[in-house]
C-alpha cells in the first residue's frame, strides 16, 4: 500500500532542489491519518487505495485517476496537500523562500507592514438620495461640511 | 415520551447577530426574554489559530460550510440545486463566529430599488429609520474605521482607528488614487487598539476561523455577556422543531428537543425568530398543520422564495513584490463603491461593491486560494512560490435581485440529528447577475492591473461564498407579496416575528450583518413603544 501511496503522491507533489517530495516525509501515512478521523473519508481513502492496487502495474498514477474518476482525483489530491502543507518540513522550506514567518497565526499575530495612503476623494458627496426630505437635508448638510463630526442625537433625529 | 412544559414571556430562537442584539436590547428596557439556541458556546481562548496545523482545522472543523464541518448542532442543507454553497455556523455567536467582520452599511438608495431604479422589491422603511440602530451597533461591537466617507451618509467617530492597509492594499489605494475611483478605509468590527477585555488586533490573518484574543467581535463577546448580565436567559443544544399556534391563530411557543432527546414545549406571548435566512424558513415550514399547509403564516406563499445571496465574482492579482499576504486581516479597510449606484449607461441595473482581500497561507493557497490554480506535478513547487506572498483579490460584491424561483425549501426524506427535516436551497444567477458579474470582474482586474499585477486570475463566482443569506420571508406593506411589516411582524400571526436577514427586501451590494443587526434592535423598540412587551 505505501509504496503505491508513494507513486501517487510524488506524482502529485515531486521533490526538488528546495522541495522534498511527498514520500520522503510520509505525505501517505499522514493522509492515512487525516481520513481516519471522518467516515466519509475514510471511505473515500479506501476507495482511493482500491484504485492505486487495480491500477498498480501502470505508470502515472496520478494521470490515471484523473482521467478515470475525477471526483476521487479531487479528494486525493486535497487531502495530499493538506498532508503535504501541514508538514513542518514543507513549512521550514517556505520560511527559507519567502518572507512566511514559520509559526502559527496566534498567539504572537504578525506586525503588518503598511504605508499611509489618504483617498483622493475627500469632499465629493457620492451617494443618492432616496427622494425623502431627510435624504436630501442629510445631502446638502454633508455637501457644506463633508468633515463634519455627526452625534448620536443629531443621528437620532433623521427617525421618522 | 412526555414533552417537559414550561412558560416565558419573549422567546427568541437563535442567538446569532440577530437574535443577540434583539435580546439585549429588550433586555436593556428589563423585559423577560428567553433565546434558545441549538448550539453551544465558542471558546477564543481555545483558539484553532494557535495549532501548528491550524489550516488543516480550518479545512474541517472551521469550514464554514455545515455540510462539509457537520458538527453536532449543524443541520443538512441540501445544495445540489444551488451553484452558491451555504456558509454558517451554528453556537452561541451564529455565523459571526466565522465571519470576517466587515461592516460597511447599506445605502439609502437600496431601501428603494423598485421605485428608483424599476427592479426588486422596496423596503417599508428607510436607511433614516435604522441610522440611529446602526450607530447603537456599532458602539456595541466595536467599529474601527474612519467617518467622513463621501460615499455613505454620515456617521460618528469610529470606535478605533482603521485596520492597516498592508502592503498590497497601500498599492491598491494608490492605484484608486490614479483611477480617481471611490475608496474609503472600510467600517469593521476589528478593534485596533484595545477595549476593556478585548485586546486590539495583532494582524494574524484568518479572521474567520474565530478571533483568540477579541479584536474581532462576534456577538458571544459583545451583545450577549451584556444581556446576561441584564437578567436575560439563554439556553444552549436546543433545536427548535416548530413552531405552534393556539386556537385563536396566535404563536402560542415552540416545541424543542434537548441534548439528551427530551422534548420540551415553551409557551411564550412572542415568538421571535433569528434563525437566518435558511434556518428561519426552514423552522416555519416545518411547522406545517390544517390552518397552515403552506408552512406558518405562509398565506402569501412568499416564505422561503427571493433568496438572495450575493454573487462573488473574484479577481486575484499576482505582484513581482512579496506583500506579505498570508498576514493582515481577511478584509482589508478598502470599501469601494466606485460602480455602487444604479448607472443608466450599463447593460444592468443597480450596482457593486469591492473589497479588497489578503491572500492565503501556504495550505489554502496551495489549493488555488481564490481563484487561481496551482497545477499538480512538475510545475507545482514553481507556481506555488509565484502566488504564496504575493498576490491581492479583489471580491466584488453583487447586489442580487430577488426571484420567486431562488428559494428555500424542505426536503422530508433528509433529517438533522432530531428528526427535524432538512433544507434544500434553489438557487441559480440572474441574467442581470451575469452581466453586473461580466462589468465587475472587467473593474477588478482594470484595478489590479494598475497597481502593478503583472497577471490577473478571474472567476465569475466564488461557489462556497453562501454567506449572506437574505430575503426569505421579507418585510412589505402589501400582505400578499411580503413575510412581514415594517416592525418585522409576520402579516399572518402578529405575535411572530422575523428579525433575520430573511427580512431583507432587496439585498444591497454590502455586507448585510449591521443592518440585519439594525433592524432587530429597532424591532426590539417597536414591540415596547406599542405595549406589546
Amino acid at each position: 500500500m505505501s509504496t503505491l501511496l508513494d507513486r501517487f503522491t510524488n506524482d502529485l507533489l515531486p521533490g526538488n532542489d528546495h522541495w522534498p517530495a511527498a514520500a520522503e516525509i510520509e505525505v501517505g501515512v499522514a493522509m492515512q491519518q487525516l481520513a481516519s478521523t471522518d467516515s466519509e473519508q475514510k471511505s473515500l481513502f479506501d476507495r482511493l487505495l482500491d484504485f492505486l492496487e487495480n491500477h498498480k502495474d501502470r505508470p502515472a498514477l496520478a494521470e490515471i485517476l484523473e482521467v478515470k474518476d475525477s471526483e476521487l482525483f479531487g479528494f486525493a489530491k486535497v487531502l495530499a496537500f493538506e498532508a503535504y502543507y501541514i508538514n513542518p518540513q514543507v513549512r521550514e522550506v517556505i520560511a527559507r523562500r519567502s518572507m512566511y514567518a514559520n509559526r502559527p497565526p496566534q498567539p504572537a499575530g504578525f506586525p503588518v507592514v503598511t504605508r499611509t495612503v489618504a483617498p483622493w476623494n475627500e469632499d465629493e458627496i457620492l451617494w443618492r438620495s432616496d427622494g425623502t426630505e431627510c435624504s436630501n437635508e442629510v445631502l446638502i448638510e454633508q455637501k457644506k461640511d463633508p468633515k463634519k463630526t455627526w452625534t448620536v442625537e443629531e443621528i437620532r433625529k433623521w427617525r421618522h | 415520551m412526555t414533552a417537559l412544559h414550561d412558560e416565558v414571556n419573549v422567546l427568541v430562537v437563535g442567538a446569532g447577530a440577530a437574535g443577540a442584539a434583539f435580546t439585549w436590547r429588550l433586555a436593556s428596557m428589563g423585559v423577560a426574554v428567553t433565546c434558545l439556541e441549538q448550539g453551544e458556546w465558542q471558546s477564543p481562548e481555545s483558539s484553532l489559530t494557535a495549532l501548528e496545523n491550524w489550516e488543516s482545522k480550518r479545512l474541517r472543523e472551521r469550514s464554514a460550510n455545515p455540510n462539509i464541518r457537520r458538527n453536532a448542532a449543524d443541520y443538512p442543507i441540501l445544495d445540489d440545486t444551488s451553484i452558491i454553497k451555504p456558509a454558517i455556523f451554528n453556537g452561541v455567536g451564529g455565523s459571526t463566529i466565522l465571519w470576517s467582520a466587515h461592516t460597511p452599511r447599506f445605502r439609502p438608495s437600496d431601501f428603494r430599488v423598485k421605485s428608483l431604479d424599476g427592479v426588486g422589491a422596496d423596503w417599508p422603511i428607510s436607511y433614516w429609520d435604522l441610522a440611529e440602530y446602526y450607530e447603537i451597533n456599532d458602539e456595541i461591537m466595536g467599529t474601527s474605521g474612519q467617518h467622513g466617507d463621501p460615499g455613505n451618509p454620515p456617521r460618528t467617530p469610529r470606535t478605533t482607528p482603521p485596520v492597516p492597509l498592508g502592503l498590497a492594499g497601500s498599492r491598491l489605494a494608490e492605484a484608486l488614487n490614479d483611477l480617481k475611483w471611490h475608496w474609503w478605509p472600510s467600517d469593521g468590527n476589528i478593534l485596533t487598539l484595545d477595549r476593556g477585555s478585548r485586546k486590539a488586533c495583532n494582524g494574524c490573518g484568518p479572521c474567520e476561523m474565530g478571533c483568540a484574543n477579541g479584536a474581532r467581535a462576534s456577538v458571544d463577546i459583545t451583545y450577549w455577556p451584556e444581556a446576561l448580565a441584564l437578567g436575560a436567559e439563554l439556553r444552549t443544544g436546543a433545536t427548535v422543531r416548530r413552531v405552534l399556534v393556539d386556537a385563536s391563530g396566535r404563536a402560542s411557543g415552540v416545541e424543542w428537543i434537548d441534548q439528551t432527546g427530551q422534548e420540551h414545549v415553551t409557551h411564550a406571548n412572542i415568538v421571535v425568530m433569528a434563525c437566518n435566512g435558511v434556518g428561519t424558513p426552514r423552522i416555519l415550514l416545518n411547522s406545517v398543520s390544517k390552518e397552515h399547509p403552506r408552512g406558518l403564516g405562509n398565506s402569501s406563499d412568499q416564505l422561503g422564495r427571493n433568496l438572495m445571496l450575493h454573487p462573488i465574482p473574484v479577481v486575484t492579482g499576482v505582484f513581482d513584490e512579496d506583500v506579505q499576504s498570508w498576514s493582515g486581516n481577511d478584509a482589508f479597510a478598502l470599501l469601494i463603491q466606485e460602480f455602487y449606484e444604479n448607472d443608466g449607461s450599463r447593460d444592468f441595473k443597480r450596482g457593486y461593491e469591492m473589497q479588497v482581500t489578503r491572500g492565503q497561507g501556504p495550505l489554502v493557497t496551495a489549493l488555488g486560494g481564490f481563484s487561481h490554480d496551482i497545477p499538480w506535478g512538475l510545475g507545482h513547487h514553481e507556481a506555488f512560490e509565484k502566488f504564496f506572498g504575493h498576490v491581492a483579490t479583489v471580491a466584488v460584491t453583487c447586489e442580487d435581485l430577488p426571484h420567486p424561483n431562488n428559494r428555500v425549501t424542505i426536503e422530508p426524506s433528509v433529517t438533522d440529528r432530531c428528526g427535524v427535516p432538512a433544507a434544500r436551497m434553489s438557487y441559480e444567477l440572474e441574467e442581470n447577475s451575469k452581466k453586473m458579474i461580466k462589468h465587475g470582474v472587467k473593474s477588478a482586474t482594470a484595478l489590479l492591473v494598475k497597481a502593478g499585477a503583472r497577471e490577473t486570475h478571474a472567476k465569475p463566482f466564488a461557489p462556497s461564498a453562501g454567506f449572506h443569506l437574505m430575503g426569505t420571508a421579507r418585510m412589505g406593506s402589501n400582505p400578499k407579496d411580503s413575510f412581514v411589516n415594517q416592525a418585522c411582524r409576520s402579516h399572518d400571526i402578529p405575535n411572530l416575528l422575523i428579525i433575520d436577514g430573511s427580512v431583507f427586501a432587496s439585498a444591497g451590494a454590502v455586507n448585510p450583518t449591521p443592518t440585519l443587526q439594525a433592524v432587530a434592535l429597532r424591532a426590539a423598540d417597536l414591540l415596547r413603544e406599542d405595549a406589546l412587551v
